[in-house]
């Protein structure tokens, strides 16, 4: 496979510490969810300054991780989606009519949460299948299938409560697993976020899947040449994501015994605020999960961060609006410099041969129980 | 030559069979129309019915039930002047009798489209209620009617008891609509009674989310430890419920407005201190009385009347709460 | 004007039989079987006829270039030689049996592999995801199953090796920062990597500049000698004659003309397009 190199080539191509460490931030910086970082940061400084006593304290933590769960979690599947290059509005309405369908089999069907929960999910990945369906053999574009099914399902969960809220017995268990505040004080729901934001960045990175979910949003009929199921990627797409609003809605139903009408209302919107913020891309192929978990703690930051400044009350949404905007212009101008950046002189890498000649080596030092420069150049 | 002939009488048979269905149909048409025919009245409302407005719509549509009318609640999807002034007009063309009116906005945006029911012989009421500080009927009034409920009356209402109850410290009013006229004017006129007995009072906006308005509440709580009550101006009580939980202040005070079944258990239990009932259900049916006894027996109100506001709290909620199932409060 | 030996000259330099005299082609040897053939194609899209009653031949080891002006079907015959839609009359026949797609993924799996001009990359995935797109070695069982990107990693790089490609960066360098002309050399090296047995190139040097251009042009010939089957879709004679051991015309839809690379040269050839287009 490759040439015998020679050990002057290969020490050649080896750069110094410093630079591989400089090296390192760079891609680091290069990363998407790094802006959200610097973001959240920022946003850190401006609010504990403007109320020092209040802002840095573990309530607001608290708070602002409450807040950021629920919104996350859709958020989460709103990014996968919009990675693999659709859009889903409907996520709000699916969240109120799977939370009502949940509500109706406890309080109803007599259905105890542990069944009523799950069915809940499968219900939201049916309606998923519905628009993913719609998207693929009609091939409308997404924006437009999801705007209508949005006002289809929210228009059955009007119909259906007749606009009154439902409330239903939770056993207090339920309740505790989904959404207490049983971690230190934090929220149960805090941990279901990180576990599906885990699962998503597995998902994205680990998986031949992930693979083509970047694949369709970035190229799809290259994908499709290449024999990659985009038809399936797609359906299968929109199902997690409403399957993930689904179990916001439970954790929401959990949480406050109830069901409106107007559930979820405006969520989409949000979602797609947060998903931007945390550095993934409106045009697909690129983005991030983690990133998308920055983001909505952000959200929750700059919305507990604006109560607790006593900011004027008639101008929250402003306020919001502004720094949303100020967080994806940082963000986007950020990554732009970033991405015109070349790497650090003393880190040309060598070529192919090179390459092999190093992981040959990398092989070497794996047996010898060294760490190696393989550390710093892992495939993304 | 006679095939050209035969098919010219047998067109002539079928024309003369057509002509005679046609005539027949008519007379029978006639005849029905000779019948009496339902009023027919149309309820332009502010918002699809459901919650608040579901109200409006059930009491239009009971009314229409007692009274032997037909009654069509019709709203525009989204609430401007425009939009709604475009659905009197579908009335109109659609020969109504009577038009009831969830009327939003000043008499100005509706002269001209009252105008143009009045030439068209269509009674039109007004389902909102009347400016304050006017009670009797101007004659001159674009409305036969005006019946409503007050909001700005609501707010005050809501002020009121709260001095009552003795509040001492903060109070805070949660707007989860802002941007909705009702809400707003829930809010200022609550937020000036308070203000005017000086007690301190905030306005907040918060959303429909009840998880991001309880953080939102929290929150406000622990940045005004002296907050003694909270009101929940539009929507419904969960998101202060928790909060009122989540901070661990069991002795403050929530208030909101309408019924649901949470906030009936609220009030039951003793969490939530009371609400404020604008009977929307009168204010759908009233309309439709007063425009069938106008239609049918040419009465007239004298004085404007106000369906609401009213307060439910601990003292009338059982003989309220078994009404509130079955949609009528 | 070049030197008869490839391995005295220093690869990627694009040299290799880039004169325009003829050369000595073999001939296609009696009773082969083409690895792919078109048997009177015809395709019309509603009131526009593409392609009337078009056939061909790939055999394996030679490259063949389809030749026509924009227009002419070329597109329209790719698209049903890899399955993107099937033709409304005519057949295709694999390796001498017929066979008919439904969909790309079916030509696929019978190692067609094509590389239209500006879908080679995905630009935002690195070089290594790039190339096992599709193929993603993985590891782990049952419902676990996880990308393999040690495996991915030495994949990407045997098959770049293999094509001699020399990648000045490494195979973490994202898609959009890579040139076209190695755009096109890693789809090929792709393409031979997981064995396809007909490699379909659409325009594969139109975008390049003339150094570039002579490196995938090299490519392409390893690719022959490797065994595979090749057509090459070009507007450019030059490129095409370089490479090409058997040549196609398409004009209006038609097969216009055919020759073996020596039978003809560029004068002639410009000609005959010029009369004929």
């Amino acid at each position: 496979m490759a040439d015998a190199p020679s050990t002057q080539a290969v020490a050649a191509a080896r750069p110094s510490l410093g630079v591989v460490a400089g090296e390192t931030m760079r891609r680091l910086l290069l990363r998407p969810e790094a802006t959200s970082v610097a973001a959240l940061v920022i946003l850190f400084c401006v609010f504990s300054y403007l109320s020092p006593e209040l802002f840095p304290a573990k309530l607001t933590y608290i708070s602002i991780t409450s807040f950021a769960a629920e919104l996350g979690i859709v958020s989460i599947g709103v990014t996968m989606l919009m990675i693999g290059g659709h859009f889903d509005l409907s996520v709000g309405a699916v969240l109120g009519l799977t939370s009502y369908f949940a509500t109706v089999l406890m309080r109803d069907a007599g259905w105890p949460p542990i069944f009523a929960a799950p069915a809940a999910v499968l219900v939201g990945a049916g309606l998923g299948a519905i628009n993913g369906a719609l998207v693929v053999a009609f091939r409308i574009h997404s924006f437009v299938v999801t705007l209508g099914t949005m006002l289809i399902w929210r228009g059955v969960v009007i119909a259906l409560t007749g606009g009154f809220p439902i409330t239903v017995d939770i056993p207090s268990v339920f309740r505790d697993v989904m959404s207490g505040t049983l971690i230190f004080g934090f929220r149960m729901s805090v941990v279901w976020f990180f576990a599906i934001g885990a699962a998503g960045t597995l998902l994205l990175g680990r998986t031949r899947v992930g693979n083509w979910i970047q694949a369709r949003g970035q190229n799809e009929q290259a994908a499709r040449n290449l024999g990659v199921p985009v038809n399936r990627v797609t359906i299968f797409l929109f199902m997690l994501t409403s399957a993930l609003a689904a179990m916001a809605g439970v954790i929401q139903v959990a949480r406050f015994a109830s069901v409106d009408a107007l559930r979820g209302q405006d969520m989409e919107l949000q979602a797609v605020a947060v998903t931007v913020i945390g550095g993934t891309l409106l045009s697909g192929g690129y983005g991030s999960v983690i990133g998308t978990v920055l983001g909505a703690i952000t959200f929750g930051m700059i919305q507990v961060g604006l109560v607790l400044a006593h900011a004027p009350g008639h101008y929250f949404r402003t306020l919001t609006g502004f720094i949303v905007v100020a967080a994806v212009i940082l963000n986007t101008s950020v990554a732009r410099r970033m991405a015109r950046s070349r790497p650090l002189a003393g880190f040309r890498r060598g070529n192919v041969e090179t390459d092999a000649a190093l992981a040959g080596e990398a092989l070497a030092d794996n047996e010898a129980g060294q760490p190696t420069a393989d550390a710093a150049r892992g495939s993304p | 030559m006679s095939q050209c002939k035969a098919s010219l009488v047998s067109g002539f048979i079928r024309a003369a069979a057509m002509a005679t269905t046609a005539v027949a149909a008519l007379a029978f048409a006639g005849a029905a129309k000779a019948d009496e025919k339902p009023l027919s009245i149309y309820f332009v409302g502010c918002a699809p019915p459901t919650g608040f407005h579901g109200y409006l719509a059930r009491g239009a549509a009971e009314a229409g039930k007692n009274l032997g009318v037909q009654v069509t609640y019709i709203y525009p999807d989204e609430l401007t002047i425009p939009n709604q002034v475009e659905k009197i007009e579908e009335a109109i063309a659609a020969h109504a009798n009577g038009i009831a009116l969830c009327a939003f906005a000043q008499d100005a945006a509706y002269v001209d489209v009252a105008k143009h029911a009045k030439d068209a012989g269509i009674a039109f009421g007004s389902a909102a209620a009347p400016p304050a500080g006017s009670q009797v009927r101007d004659p001159n009034d674009i409305y036969l009617f005006r019946t409503g409920s007050d909001e700005k009356a609501a707010g005050a209402l809501t002020g009121k008891r709260l001095i009552a109850l003795g509040v001492k410290g903060g109070v805070v009013v949660a707007d989860q609509q802002p941007g909705d006229a009702t809400c707003r004017d829930r809010a200022d006129s609550e937020i000036a009674v308070l203000k005017a007995a000086g007690i301190k009072a905030e306005f907040l906006e918060t959303s429909m989310d009840p998880g991001q308005e309880s953080e939102a509440v929290v929150n406000y709580l622990r940045a005004n430890p002296g907050t003694a009550a909270a009101t929940s101006v539009c929507h419904i009580s969960s998101g202060l419920l928790s909060a009122k939980k989540d901070s661990g202040k069991s002795d403050l005070i929530i208030t909101g407005y309408d019924l649901d079944a949470e906030a009936l258990k609220a009030i039951q239990d003793g969490r939530q201190a009371f609400t404020i009932d604008q009977q929307q259900f009168w204010r759908g049916y009233m309309p439709i009385l007063l425009l069938t006894h106008y239609l049918k027996y040419g009465l007239v109100e004298g004085n404007y009347f106000l369906t609401g506001p009213t307060i439910v709290d601990k003292s009338n909620i059982e003989q309220v709460a078994k009404l509130v199932t079955a949609g009528f409060r | 004007m070049t030197d008869a030996s490839p391995a005295a000259l220093p690869s990627g330099s694009g040299s290799r039989e880039h004169h325009m005299p003829r050369r000595k082609i073999d001939p296609i040897p009696a009773g082969a079987v083409p690895v792919m053939e078109a048997v009177n194609i015809s395709k019309a899209f509603g009131a526009t006829t593409a392609l009337v009653d078009v056939s061909l031949r790939a055999y394996a080891g030679r490259v063949l270039a389809l030749l026509g002006d924009n227009g002419a079907g070329k597109s329209t015959l790719i698209k049903i030689l890899c399955g993107v839609f099937p033709p409304d009359r005519g057949e295709l026949r694999f390796q001498g049996e017929p066979v008919r797609f439904t969909n790309p993924a079916q030509a696929r799996g019978l190692g067609i592999a094509t590389v239209f001009q500006d879908l080679a990359v995905c630009e935002l995935l690195s070089v290594t995801r790039n190339v096992v797109l599709g193929r993603e070695p993985q590891k782990g069982f049952g419902p676990f199953k996880w990308l393999d990107i040690k495996r991915a990693d030495e994949m990407a790089r045997s098959a770049l090796l293999k094509l001699g490609v020399r990648w000045e960066r490494g195979l973490d360098e994202r898609g959009v920062n890579i040139s076209g002309g190695e755009r096109q050399s890693l789809a090929i090296a792709r393409a031979m990597f997981f064995g396809s047995s007909l490699l379909v190139l659409d325009e594969p040097t139109s975008a390049l500049a003339v150094r570039q251009a002579g490196k995938v042009l090299d490519h392409i010939l390893q690719a022959r000698d490797s065994g595979q089957a090749v057509i090459l879709i070009t507007h450019n004679f030059r490129h095409a004659l370089s490479v090409a051991d058997d040549l196609t015309v398409l004009a209006q839809g038609k097969v216009a003309a055919h020759f073996r690379r020596d039978e003809i040269d560029l004068d002639e050839l410009t000609d005959l397009v010029a009369r004929i287009a």
